[in-house]
């Protein structure tokens, strides 16, 4: 091996090889786990070609999303600003008026994972790219290649059905605990 | 700052992306109003939920090993392409050793030569049996190396008688 290859190859162990196991973490949240190594295994691909266009210093986690987001929209074969048909009105801000009851519950991973499967993929990206990989708006920004307010609309709309859904499965899959909470609750104002 | 301004830059609060003065007086607020308090918990919740949830999730060994070979760097290193890293001190006293193997090799290399030059003039009155006519010294030559000459040189007489 040259030396020059030799020291682009260790720079990129060195930068962008650390972030492996938080890219395969996030396309599982996109897609079954075949798909999903062989999405990360060409988003590495793609960036150890293009890896001479990554400016040091920068953050190479955002760089490495860009690109999982590049191969996954040419994966689909969808444009990358097409939107479904629930995104499109996806310029407005709830407010968290309805948070104040505790949607969340102890144990939800697979709950969780359930409505991160429902939530339509702009608002899965945005959330999970906020959430789990603490990017800034500027940063999600640049991986979604959309402006920032899109993607603050794309935050708040995904993290506010994502509760909406919580709360659905809650309610339809533990309906007897409901039940058994409101039933104990009457008996103590009865008593 | 009230509950509906507060409710509506949640998200921004949340993530790290108001601007100072209005993350102080969402702080304020906050520290004023138990249930904006209870709807900025639930939305930290779901935050630390979600990184749970995605964490279950470790890439497999082989993905792994696919994704190192892609450089060339792993596992392709010839014995000569592989990096040795030795301590300084280490490093210097190999090489005193290294220096010194030579220099005793090379005095013990020149050790017999001197031995022969010196013993020469004692073999030189044998130097003449080792010649030929023709003034040729037999000595730098092995036994098949000088039959073959006495044999050209018998031939080379005959023809000549």
């Amino acid at each position: 091996m040259w030396p020059a290859r030799r020291r682009r190859a260790r720079q990129f162990e060195e930068t962008a090889l650390p972030h492996l196991a938080d890219v395969y973490r996030f396309a599982r949240q996109l897609t079954d786990e075949q798909q999903a190594q062989d999405l990360v295994q060409d988003t590495y691909l793609r960036a150890w070609k293009y890896f001479d266009s990554f400016q040091a210093g920068t953050n190479c986690r955002a760089w490495l999303f860009r690109i999982l987001h590049n191969v996954w929209a040419d994966r689909c074969k969808q444009p990358r600003l097409k939107l479904s048909l629930n995104e499109q009105s996806e310029g407005t801000i709830e407010p968290y008026y309805d948070w104040e009851d505790e949607f969340m519950r102890d144990e939800l991973s697979v709950e969780l994972e359930q409505a991160l499967a429902q939530l339509p993929e702009s608002f899965r990206w945005a959330v999970l790219l906020a959430d789990v990989e603490e990017l800034s708006y500027q940063e999600i920004a640049h991986v979604l290649a959309c402006p920032i307010g899109t993607v603050m609309s794309r935050i708040n709309r995904g993290r506010r059905t994502l509760a909406r859904l919580l709360r659905a499965s809650g309610q339809s899959k533990s309906p007897t605990e409901h039940e058994t909470a409101s039933g104990a609750h009457k008996l103590e104002e009865q008593s | 700052m009230d509950c509906k301004v507060f409710r509506e830059s949640l998200d921004l609060y949340a993530d790290g992306e108001l601007a100072p003065e209005a993350e102080a007086d969402a702080r304020l607020h906050l520290s004023e109003c138990a249930s904006c308090r209870r709807a900025e918990a639930e939305l930290l919740r779901l935050r630390h939920a979600l990184k749970r949830t995605v964490a279950q999730h470790e890439p497999p060994p082989e993905l792994v090993r696919r994704v190192e070979a892609l450089t060339g760097a792993h596992g392709q290193r010839r014995l000569w392409q592989m990096r040795i890293s030795l301590p300084a001190p280490v490093f210097a006293l190999l090489l005193v050793a290294a220096l010194f193997v030579g220099l005793v090799g090379a005095s013990l290399r020149r050790a017999p030569q001197s031995r022969q030059s010196a013993s020469s003039p004692e073999r030189q009155p044998i130097a003449p049996a080792d010649t030929v006519p023709g003034g040729l010294d037999l000595a730098r030559f092995d036994h098949g190396e000088r039959a073959t000459i006495y044999k050209v040189r018998r031939t080379q007489a005959g023809a000549t008688q």
